[in-house]
């Protein structure tokens, strides 16, 4: 049952008084509990679509459903609403906020939600137990390392129990090492428990570990490989 | 409101843990704030010393074209003829002698006053006793202000422009003029000051009048009296003699306020600044918090808090501030025998603290609208 409806989905931007079309007409299915590698050369529309799936950015004509929600339905804060609720994003670089330690970094989207301080503790404990950072919790981001910041960064993706979980070149700043752990996590939580995963990456070996690879091309679908 | 809560805590803690740039702004807030009400003290002293109002029932005969006590020289026989003329309630010689004519935030003021006059006003004591004082030739009333500024106590010697006295009490008052000044026996104070010589010679004489309505006529009546004899004199409403003989520091009060203007909207403008700054400088954070669900609204309030709490808690502190220095330091401008002192009116201090407050929230409006209206994919393009 798919997650993500992309209809001829597009995105121009103007650049310099010339139209670009960083996505033409794409339609695009992602199912449910599945893991979606997207790929594709610079250019290709891969970290733009992912903005779109996310609501952070919207798209110039077309339709994209999520969980059922037309996105291009709602305005600014609906759609900053609709984020809290079903989206987990992790980002390249981490960005996590620096003044604030692991903890309070994960706990950052609980603010958003109706919940306890009981509560709130709870599920932060337990997201930074899953990120194997549970003797973490005071740090500050400068006294991580960048594997320990990015699995801190998935944490606070997870703690709200989002429908899917974007993450733009999660292991582009990771040594091998490193981007390993954070891709066993990612199996770990697509196998144990059934979280949507679309990951944006240029890395071949990466992508291998996703259920299925799906190429773009100049904004376009090129290609849709299913692991075996 | 939870919501709202927890942005203002996440400020709180964004606050706390950039702890050096919270407390350089909530100092410099502070600082203008004390700054902005001490100077509004004084400038509401000055017009309190020296606005005539309705219902003022003191003149003060001084010798004419003179300004300063120890050029005013009247015979104080002239008591008993200005008692007789109409519309005169009581008239009181006074001696005066200062330590030091020119303005000055630390003058000792001996005013030598008769016993009966003053045991006739009745004045309230902090401490002492006036009767200790009556029979006491050198002792000496000493005005609360003088006495928290000189550190002197019941029992106390105070010596200044060559006068020796020993404190009988401590002195409470409305008018500035007795808090800060050292009350003693006329005279004592005139054969001290005279140095065997001229007994009988007062500076002014402190008159109260009947009626209100006709203080102007009982000064010009009094000046037209004394018109042709050894020593004419020149009869002014107690606030506009104030005001003639501390003309240089109600200038300089004046001057103060608009340096005190100048400096709080220069505070105002830095802290704009750097609010701007440190909002420019936090786009990317900003940029994270609308990616995990942040609205635009949250984003304000979480920039305006930051400014409210650099505002409010510099607001109080500078205000606190200034109500405990100016309450302490007893602050008096003296000039030419004159007090002018700071009143420090509660409004002054909550208003002040609200404007600081109010500065807070305006330094950042501008920010706060900006961080909340830019595009979220361009900041986070900026981000990565």
């Amino acid at each position: 049952m798919s997650l993500i409806e992309c209809r001829s989905l597009c995105k121009d931007y103007q650049r310099g008084g010339e139209a670009v079309h960083v996505l033409d007409r794409l339609d695009l299915s992602i199912d449910r509990g599945s893991y979606t590698a997207l790929m594709g050369p610079s250019g290709s529309g891969k970290t733009t679509l992912l903005n779109l799936l996310a609501g952070i950015d919207r798209a110039s004509s077309g339709e994209l459903l999520v969980d059922g929600t037309d996105l291009a339905q709602l305005d600014r804060n609906q759609l900053a609403l609709w984020r809290s609720r079903h989206v987990g994003y992790v980002f390249q670089l981490y960005n996590l906020v620096p003044v604030l330690s692991a903890y309070e970094n994960v706990e950052l989207p609980l603010l958003l939600h109706d919940l306890t301080a009981a509560e709130r503790h709870r599920r932060v404990v337990e997201a930074l137990e899953s990120v194997d950072l549970a003797t973490r919790h005071g740090h500050l981001p400068r006294q991580l390392s960048g594997g320990q910041e990015q699995r801190v960064a998935i944490a606070r993706a997870l703690v709200t129990q989002p429908t899917l979980l974007l993450a733009d070149e999660p292991t582009g700043d990771l040594d091998r090492t490193n981007a390993d752990a954070v891709m066993d996590l990612f199996g770990r939580l697509h196998r144990e428990r059934g979280q949507t995963i679309v990951m944006v990456t240029h890395d071949e070996a990466i992508a291998r570990r996703a259920e299925r690879t799906v190429r773009l091309e100049k904004g376009r679908l090129a290609t849709v490989e299913v692991a075996r | 409101m939870s919501a709202l809560l927890s942005r203002i805590r996440y400020a709180l803690r964004s606050a706390r843990r950039q702890r050096f740039r919270t407390v350089a702004l909530v100092a410099g807030v502070a600082l203008t704030t004390s700054l902005a009400a001490a100077i509004a003290c004084i400038d509401l002293g000055v017009r309190d010393a020296t606005t005539t109002r309705a219902g003022e029932t003191r003149l003060i005969v001084y010798r004419e074209n003179r300004f300063c006590p120890f050029a005013s020289a009247l015979p104080q026989r002239y008591d008993r003829q200005i008692a007789e003329l109409p519309g005169v309630a009581a008239v009181m010689p006074v001696k005066i002698v200062v330590s030091n004519c020119r303005a000055s935030l630390d003058v000792v003021t001996f005013r030598g006053v008769p016993v009966d006059d003053l045991r006739a006003m009745a004045p309230r004591l902090a401490a002492g006793s006036i009767d200790a004082w009556a029979g006491h030739g050198n002792g000496a009333l000493v005005g609360r202000e003088l006495a928290a500024r000189r550190g002197l106590r019941v029992g106390s010697s105070l010596t200044a422009a060559g006068i020796d006295v020993v404190v009988d009490g401590i002195l409470e008052s409305d008018d500035p003029q007795w808090r800060n000044s050292a009350l003693t026996h006329l005279a004592y104070l005139q054969e001290r000051a005279a140095r065997g010589g001229t007994g009988g010679i007062v500076t002014q004489f402190d008159v109260t009048v009947s009626d209100p309505a006709r203080l102007e006529d009982v000064a010009r009546t009094i000046d037209e009296r004394f018109k042709a004899d050894e020593a004419p004199t020149a009869t002014r409403p107690q606030t506009a003699f104030v005001a003639r003989a501390a003309r240089d520091v109600v200038a300089l009060a004046g001057f103060s306020s608009i340096i005190g203007i100048g400096a709080v909207l220069a505070a105002f403008g830095l802290l704009a600044t750097t609010m701007v700054n440190v909002t420019r400088h936090r786009s990317r954070e900003f940029a994270v918090l609308r990616t995990l669900g942040f609205t635009d609204g949250g984003i304000s309030a979480i920039v305006l808090a930051e400014g409210a709490l650099v505002g409010g808690l510099g607001g109080l502190l500078g205000a606190g501030l200034a109500w405990f220095g100016l309450a302490r330091a007893g602050l008096a401008f003296t000039m030419e025998g004159v007090s002018i002192t700071p009143r420090l009116d509660p409004a002054i201090f909550i208003v002040a603290a609200a404007v600081a407050l109010a500065a807070g929230l305006l330094a950042t409006a501008i920010p706060a609208w900006s961080a909340s209206r830019a595009r979220l994919v361009d900041l986070l393009r900026g981000a990565s």
